[in-house]
């Protein structure tokens, strides 16, 4: 649906956002970061250096950080879009249940109840366009029921209203129940059209890809450079020193991703050489560091500039897609919509020629009524 | 067909919408020069992109290296220059010294200037650049050469790397130049031939004269090793300067408007946003609840 394609397309565009060329995005980041461990490998003694490749692991750092953050507000809007959606919802219910009710009354006392139909339909299609529904006339009372895919009833025939209720996991995605009889039932899975599936679909989609994504790129490098950095040794003479604070686990690599403290501030610690004998100009382990920048570290087997290639054309697609159906939904809208309006709408010439036509015969019998009523009077003055 | 109003009205407000969008779209990207600003936009031309800027980075920070490698070994070839002349300084004198008929006193004094000649020596030896010893090997706390000649650095290459996969030697340990540790290193040949001058033993300072060429040989076969290292330098640079300029071309044509099509594409957009709206000015149509009744 419309509603759908608008929903899914909004909650992605954060991610192109977040990925967009910038110089202090995550992409001059890491070439910064990358360009700063060759400068190290040539020149491992000068100081200037090795500050400035400590200067641009701690941007690397915040740039993942920042993208990650990025990333969360997508998920974060998502699931407050969701909410928002769901209250929107069922303050419809509401309404139709009244409606119903209305209705119902209105046509059992013989009275005319288009006007409440039509209310009632465009708190339908408002509904519809948020969740994924089908409407089932009842019998001759002139109520509808509402059921949601799967079968839930959401309004009964009677009115009856059974709304849709709101549940957070530990992580802060919202979930979506429905309770009928005292019985709850997850329906999540069962919104798969609609504005909040858009929303939902993103969420659990495109935003968890990318975001799962980018952690294994934030896990991948951290890990190879501590391998390195802490089988060399620094200016100092110490070895055992991990360049990158160590990350546990992947879910959430990115947002932990940070310079370790055993080296931050201290540039005469970052591990350039690989045996103590040769310090300072031993530059072999810095090579080795640098060599990363093109080393198959990455997501299963890329560099680390193909892994985030990677994930910015996965993203780009992502959201080239949701813009195309919500294009493709919205001009499908149009053309149903002309084509109701085809056969309901009003046409101003239209109703003129009728009114004309109309007028016209009040006029013609306007002119019997007096012709008739002269006819009689001549009769009458006839008898005088 | 009906043409209801409402039809009419959604069309103008849609069509409005859609020419405004495009002509926005083309004011930015004439604007900034730019047609691929987000993934979405192009997302294969994003991803190729960003993949040639990364390259453009590492071969501009490679060529970098390069030119400061070659800079460096400029002053080892100078360096070089300078201990070939002194050696051929002191071959002068030495052939002199052996080969005229002079006495013990001029013997002597040809003693004194070997000896300087030899302490001008272990100053080219021990010349530092920014702080490092241009001789030392990996070594860089202490002179590569004590006052004895005594080689105090090590044998090790240090390498760079101005491209991925493109290894260079960078540097010439002192060891391989003066052959410092060899027993009849430059600077031991010199401090025999100085102290055989001062016993007034010719013969001696003769049979040294072989190992004093050597030494001028070694000095020039050094030379060469640092003129091969200078080419390989100076070709690198050339290399990651070209690569880094045509990944900078080649993104720039993946990302960037051709400014010719960005300013006619802005004029139709523009055009076409005009025409929507005169035509919405003439909407809504005379009718018949103007004309009629």
């Amino acid at each position: 649906s419309a509603g759908d394609a608008a929903a899914h397309h909004t909650a992605l565009v954060g991610l192109d956002n977040a990925l967009a060329e910038s110089e202090h995005g995550l992409g001059s980041a890491l070439d910064a970061f990358h360009a700063s461990m060759q400068d190290l490998a040539a020149q491992p003694s000068e100081e200037a250096y090795r500050a400035a490749a400590l200067a641009k692991a701690s941007e690397l750092a915040y740039a993942f950080q920042n993208t990650a953050q990025s990333f969360d507000h997508a998920r974060t809007d998502a699931n407050a879009r969701v909410a928002d959606e769901v209250k929107a919802v069922n303050s419809r219910l509401v309404q139709i249940g009244d409606l119903n009710k209305r209705i119902s009354k209105a046509e059992v006392d013989g009275s005319e109840a288009s006007d409440l139909r039509d209310q009632r339909d465009t708190m339908v299609r408002e509904v519809a366009d948020r969740v994924p529904v089908s409407v089932v006339e009842g019998d001759n009372s002139g109520g509808i029921s509402l059921l949601l895919n799967g079968g839930q009833a959401l309004i009964t025939p009677e009115g009856q209203v059974n709304q849709l209720m709101l549940t957070y996991a530990s992580n802060g995605d919202v979930g979506v129940t429905k309770s009928a009889s005292g019985v709850t039932v997850d329906v999540t899975d069962a919104l798969t059209s609609g504005s909040i599936g858009g929303y939902l679909r993103a969420r659990d989609g495109g935003i968890a890809d990318a975001r799962e994504s980018l952690d294994q790129l934030a896990y991948d490098i951290a890990a190879s450079y501590n391998d390195l950095h802490t089988a060399g040794i620094g200016l100092d003479g110490v070895g055992g020193r991990g360049l990158f604070d160590p990350i546990a686990a992947v879910d959430g690599a990115a947002n932990a991703f940070e310079l370790s403290n055993d080296v931050a501030g201290h540039p005469e610690r970052l591990a350039t050489a690989q045996t103590a004998d040769q310090l300072p100009s031993d530059n072999r382990n810095a090579l080795a560091m640098a060599n990363l920048a093109s080393a198959p570290i990455a997501l299963g087997g890329m560099s680390v500039v193909e892994a985030l290639a990677s994930l910015t054309s996965s993203v780009g697609f992502a959201v080239q897609s949701a813009a195309h159906g919500e294009s493709f939904a919205n001009d499908a809208m149009t053309q149903i919509q002309s084509l109701h309006d085809n056969v309901s709408a009003v046409s101003s010439d239209e109703e003129m020629v009728h009114m004309m036509a109309y007028q016209r015969s009040y006029q013609a019998s306007l002119k019997v009524v007096q012709t008739a009523d002269e006819m009689l009077g001549e009769l009458m003055n006839l008898r005088r | 067909m009906r043409v209801t109003d409402g039809a009419i009205f959604d069309g103008m407000k849609r069509n409005l919408g859609e020419a405004r969008a495009r002509a926005v779209d083309s004011q930015t990207g004439v604007g900034d020069g730019k047609r691929v600003h987000k993934p979405s936009d192009d997302p294969t031309a994003f991803a190729q992109a960003r993949q040639l800027k990364s390259r453009e980075a590492l071969a501009r920070a490679g060529a970098q290296e390069a030119e400061a490698a070659h800079s460096m070994l400029g002053y080892a070839d100078d360096s070089l220059n300078a201990a070939g002349n002194i050696l051929a300084d002191a071959r002068d004198l030495v052939m002199h010294a052996v080969s005229s008929p002079i006495g013990l006193a001029e013997r002597q004094e040809v003693a004194i200037a070997v000896d300087e000649l030899r302490k001008q020596l272990l100053t080219v030896g021990n010349a530092e650049v920014n702080g490092r010893y241009i001789f030392g090997g990996n070594v860089n706390g202490s002179a590569p050469f004590a006052s004895d000649g005594s080689y105090q650095g090590d044998a090790e290459t240090r390498e760079i790397q101005p491209f991925p996969g493109m290894r260079m030697r960078a540097n010439l340990p002192g060891g391989q130049a003066f052959g410092a540790d060899q027993v009849n290193g430059i600077f031991t040949t010199l401090q025999n031939i100085v102290t055989n001058l001062r016993a007034d033993a010719p013969a001696a300072v003769r049979a040294d004269l072989d190992n004093l060429d050597a030494g001028l040989q070694r000095i020039l076969s050094a030379r060469g090793d640092v003129g091969a290292m200078m080419d390989s330098m100076e070709m690198a640079q050339s290399v990651t300067d070209r690569y880094a300029y045509d990944a900078n071309a080649e993104g720039a044509r993946l990302t960037q408007v051709n400014e010719i099509d960005a300013a006619s594409d802005l004029m139709r957009a523009q055009n076409a946003y005009n025409a929507a709206l005169a035509a919405a000015q003439r909407l809504p149509l005379r009718g018949l609840v103007e004309n009629g009744g």
